[in-house]
């Protein structure tokens, strides 16, 4: 046998290896769709049915048409994901240009802070937060969800492992033909980031779409309700509806798959020059 | 002349400005919002809009909430706030001792104090009492008993039982065992720890000297018979797998698979949905088990209505509360609630509750659930004792330890608890 | 000098806002919770606000549900891990010549973005202790007793493993993907040339490469682990009997059930201790395996 057919019998097995292992991945979410077009008796139904017999959009009809109003969820938890990206994208790129490429005091021992407050649990912060939007009034409105969002500290340190990857002499050339820092953000580095940046920025959208312990902490109103709020309210109320529970599911991940089709090919590229060098 | 002319004008004035102010007093519309964890259309927003309609000047909005931990949650920082909530209807005593004590609530005693309650709502009433005085006015009367399936009982021969103890219960259960049934017992999941609560009835959770009362015989007894009815006797299901699989053991009733189910008036309402639930029986009825002895569970009167401390229309919100108990009620019967006030009429609303499927029940032994004497509330401890009451009988029932360690472990706790309050 | 000035100026103006927000939102509440732990708050209305000193710590000590959450909490942490090592293997399998790789990059990645509460309920269905499909394969293969996985004390938390597992994988497989890209082709073809297996450059090329990232990913792994609360929440809420309790949905259920906030904070600042101090162990321990060039 030629060197050239071993070969491509090893590429064979490996792919046959790694398409099962990616199977057992998918297999949640195959099974999730699956479900959400089948009826009850249907779900449990063994030998497994990946396909229903005969589907029906009943369930998706109850998730989008009924009771609960999946569109206005919708359109609120896309208002703060997008609001929260977009700073976090902003002040999250300024900041880690800042603590990568410029020279000023204190500089190392703010970013220390940084690092211990990734450490932080959500969870603490949860009843000063709860007092600090009640007193400021933005409790029960969207600004109590996006305004954290934009201020991302892991943002930040995985942005700055980026920069100081970028060589010394962009800097040094950009000195001497007098470019001050602003210009070289915004013309050398912005540019030279862009996979790390689109690739935080899709993150930050997935994090702040996903979620729900903040939502359900400092939103009262059923008008201001977010996606995932909006899917756990309807677990609860529906907990023995399998095909509608999971229709709903099916409901909130659409974005999220969306966004990472069309966005995968930084993905690798963005986390890899953040954090190779560390 | 002069004079005059400015005095009638004067007058004039005066008149217009009168007759306008009364006017605008009269078009001052007050606005009130009402929380309760009733879906709106099982009769909440019926009884709103029928309230609307003859009160033009208080117009009420309800506001539904999820009534389960993040709902609670989330009312509790809706209070907190204040702005956004005039009256509100609470299901959990605990949820409602917390407002309480967090001061979210107006003291009612000047509108209802014990005398009311014997004379109106009775001794179940005693739940919503904190301190020595009432914060709410409870609305529902959810009876509490189980469901029996008459053909179980008729095919062995065995009649419709009116009263059961704990030990009756189990020898009941194993007469009911057949290959038809996959159970003959079976109640919902998270009401185990009732066994409990009902142990301690008329003892309380807390001994006079101050220290825990979850040694009580009774306690023993009754976590060892639905012990022997999960694993010996294997007539009920055991509660480890009912809850992980979310087993919807009353589903599993009216398909005619389990024989007795042990829930309350809040499943009426799927009983009486023959089209969803088909079933060919008649459902009879029969209070809860109590101890030999001891008083039975009395039933729940609960959606109990308070007045929010920051509202700016207390009398406006307790007019509402007060005509929502006696009237407004009767929207909520077809929904499988029935009035706890007395002088609501209560019989009216009792026939409401099974309408449309009447003749599948034995309306007899449910007048009888309704009028069962010697009961009383069942005593329930704080969510830190409740949890871990939970927490130690699911191990028990799990075969994971011995009756004894779940005993001296919930003792324990208990006493640290009361330690250090 | 003139250039010194502006540089220092401009450092300031680009952290500015950033420092703003994470002051805000992050470092003052944090210290309001600090102080919290030192009272028997009760709840946001501040009734019976008390400074009770160590009171809380030295009922702490004794709680015993405290203590089996930070048991449950550690074995947790056991899918890190896996979590690590499945993604190396997987990206060791996509960074030879395989067919599709794209495709199947993405389907191992994807799980990292599922909400867990959406996707909670998936899992719970598949391991559905009676119906579920993979109880269902077991029986017909011939198990007689399928563990009855979330609804067991001894398998609830193995299968929590198994779903974090899953589900953090696809980040360290990425991570893992681009790395191994880069180890420099001499140093393995040398390797060869002196006559090593493949397992033997594996051990004594690859691994070493890539010491820091791994080592990177075991750490903020770890972090997160201390941190995470959805998933479990969702598909067992700590139980049965408290069997995959861990921190952080104990910390929630005394605020947020018991309004026991004080005693909250006390835990929380347990968590963040604990959380430092396994950070601490994992920099000391790494001069052990980890090389920088």
């Amino acid at each position: 046998m030629t060197r050239n057919g071993k070969q491509n019998i090893g590429q064979m097995v490996l792919t046959l290896i790694m398409i099962a292992a990616a199977l057992i991945m998918i297999i949640p979410l195959v099974w999730m769709i699956s479900t959400s077009f089948k009826t009850q008796p249907e779900v449990f139904a063994y030998p497994v049915k990946w396909l229903p017999e005969r589907p029906t959009w009943e369930a998706h009809r109850k998730v989008w048409l009924g009771a609960l109003n999946f569109v206005k969820y919708y359109r609120n938890s896309l208002k703060i994901a997008v609001l929260g990206t977009v700073g976090a994208i902003t002040f999250g790129s300024m900041a880690a240009y800042g603590f990568a490429r410029v020279q000023f005091r204190g500089r190392n021992l703010l970013f220390g802070l940084y690092l211990l407050l990734m450490m932080v649990p959500p969870q603490i912060l949860f009843v000063p937060k709860f007092i600090m939007f009640d007193w400021a009034g933005i409790y029960n409105t969207h600004w109590a969800l996006f305004l954290p969002t934009m201020f991302t500290i892991i943002g930040v340190f995985y942005m700055r492992q980026h920069f100081l990857t970028l060589p010394k002499e962009l800097t040094e050339a950009a000195i001497i033909d007098g470019a001050g820092h602003f210009t070289m953000f915004r013309k050398i580095f912005l540019p030279l980031a862009k996979p790390t940046i689109v690739t935080f920025a899709i993150l930050d959208f997935t994090w702040a779409w996903n979620n729900y312990e903040d939502a359900l902490v400092f939103l009262i109103d059923e008008d201001l309700y977010t996606v995932p709020l909006g899917l756990n309210n309807f677990l609860l109320e529906y907990s023995i509806d399998y095909p509608g529970m999971m229709a709903a599911a099916t409901a909130s991940i659409i974005p999220i798959v969306l966004v990472f089709l069309f966005g995968q090919r930084y993905i690798i590229e963005g986390l890899v020059s953040s954090s190779v060098k560390g | 002349m002069r004079g005059r002319r400015s005095f009638l004008v004067s007058l004039a004035v005066l008149v217009i400005s009168i007759s306008l102010a009364g006017i605008s007093y009269a078009s001052e519309v007050v606005y009130l919002k009402f929380w309760g964890g009733v879906p709106a259309e099982n009769g909440p927003q019926a009884a709103v809009e029928a309230w609307n309609a003859a009160n033009p000047h208080i117009q009420v909005e309800y506001v539904r909430y999820v009534n389960n931990e993040d709902g609670n949650l989330r009312v509790n920082m809706a209070m907190q706030t204040g702005d956004d909530v005039d009256i509100l209807m609470s299901h959990s005593a605990n949820d409602y001792e917390q407002r309480v004590l967090s001061g979210f609530l107006l003291d009612l005693t000047d509108r209802v104090d014990d005398d009311y309650m014997a004379a109106n709502i009775g001794s179940g009433a005693l739940r919503w009492r904190v301190g020595d005085k009432y914060y709410a006015l409870p609305t529902n009367i959810n009876a509490i008993f189980i469901m029996l399936n008459e053909d179980a009982f008729a095919s062995k021969g065995i009649a419709i039982p009116e009263r059961l103890t704990v030990s009756q219960l189990r020898t009941l259960a194993n007469e009911l065992k057949s290959d038809e049934y996959e159970y003959a017992f079976a109640l919902d999941a998270g009401n185990i720890h009732g066994i409990v609560q009902n142990a301690v009835i008329d003892t309380g959770f807390v001994k006079e000297d101050g220290t825990s009362n979850l040694d009580h015989p009774n306690v023993r007894e009754g976590l060892e018979t639905y012990y022997g009815l999960m694993h010996e006797d294997k007539v009920m299901p055991v509660l480890a797998i009912q809850k992980a699989t979310n087993m919807a053991v009353e589903q599993m009733f009216l398909e005619g698979k389990i024989a007795m189910y042990q829930a309350g008036a809040w499943r009426l309402r799927m009983s009486n949905d023959l089209k969803q639930y088909p079933r060919s029986f008649k459902i009879a009825f029969v209070p809860y088990p109590h101890f030999d002895g001891y008083s039975g569970p009395a039933h729940h009167v609960e959606d109990a209505m308070s007045i929010v401390a920051t509202t700016r229309f207390p009398d406006q919100a307790w007019e509402f509360i007060d005509w929502y108990a006696q009237e407004g009620m009767m929207a909520l019967a077809p929904g499988g609630r029935v009035p706890a006030h007395a002088s609501a009429p209560q019989a009216e609303a009792r026939k409401l509750i099974v309408q449309a499927a009447e003749e599948t029940y034995n309306l007899e032994s449910l007048d009888r659930t309704y009028e069962a004497g010697d009961t009383k509330l069942l005593p329930t401890p704080p969510y830190q004792v409740l949890d871990y009451i939970n927490q130690e009988i699911e191990k028990y029932f799990l075969g994971e330890q011995s009756i004894d360690a779940t005993i001296a472990n919930m003792v324990k706790f208990h006493n640290d608890f009361l330690n250090r309050q | 000098m003139k250039w010194m000035k502006r540089q220092q100026l401009a450092g300031y103006l680009f952290v500015l806002p950033s420092i703003i927000g994470v002051t805000v939102f992050f470092l003052i509440p944090l210290l309001f919770s600090f102080g919290l732990a030192f009272t028997n708050w009760l709840g946001p209305t501040g009734r019976d606000l008390r400074f009770v000193g160590l009171t809380n710590f030295r009922r702490l000590l004794f709680d015993g549900i405290f203590w089996k959450a930070v048991r449950n909490n550690v074995f947790y942490l056991l899918h890190v891990p896996l979590s690590v090592g499945v993604g190396f293997l997987v990206a060791s399998g996509l960074n030879r010549r395989v067919f599709f790789r794209n495709g199947l990059r993405a389907s191992f990645f994807l799980p990292y973005l599922i909400s867990a509460v959406a996707i909670g309920f998936s899992w719970m269905l598949l391991f559905h202790p009676t119906q579920g499909p993979i109880n269902q394969l077991l029986v017909s293969l011939g198990v007689r007793n399928p563990p009855l996985w979330l609804a067991s004390t001894k398998y609830a938390m193995p299968t929590v493993i198994i779903i974090a597992t899953w589900q953090s994988m696809g980040f360290n497989m990425i991570i893992f993907l681009a790395v191994l890209q880069e180890v420099p082709r001499h140093l393995k073809e040398a390797a060869q040339i002196d006559g090593a297996k493949s397992w033997q450059v594996v051990r004594y090329v690859t691994l070493p490469y890539i010491s820091p990232i791994t080592f990177f990913l075991l750490v903020i792994g770890t972090m997160n682990a201390f941190k995470s609360f959805g998933m479990i929440q969702a598909v067992t809420g700590g139980g049965p009997v408290n069997s995959t309790l861990i921190l952080p949905l104990y910390v929630y259920r005394t605020a947020f059930r018991y309004y026991e906030m004080g005693y909250a904070s006390t835990i929380a600042i347990m968590l963040f201790v604990i959380i430092f101090l396994f950070t601490m162990l994992q920099w000391y321990g790494q001069r052990r395996w980890v090389y920088y060039d």
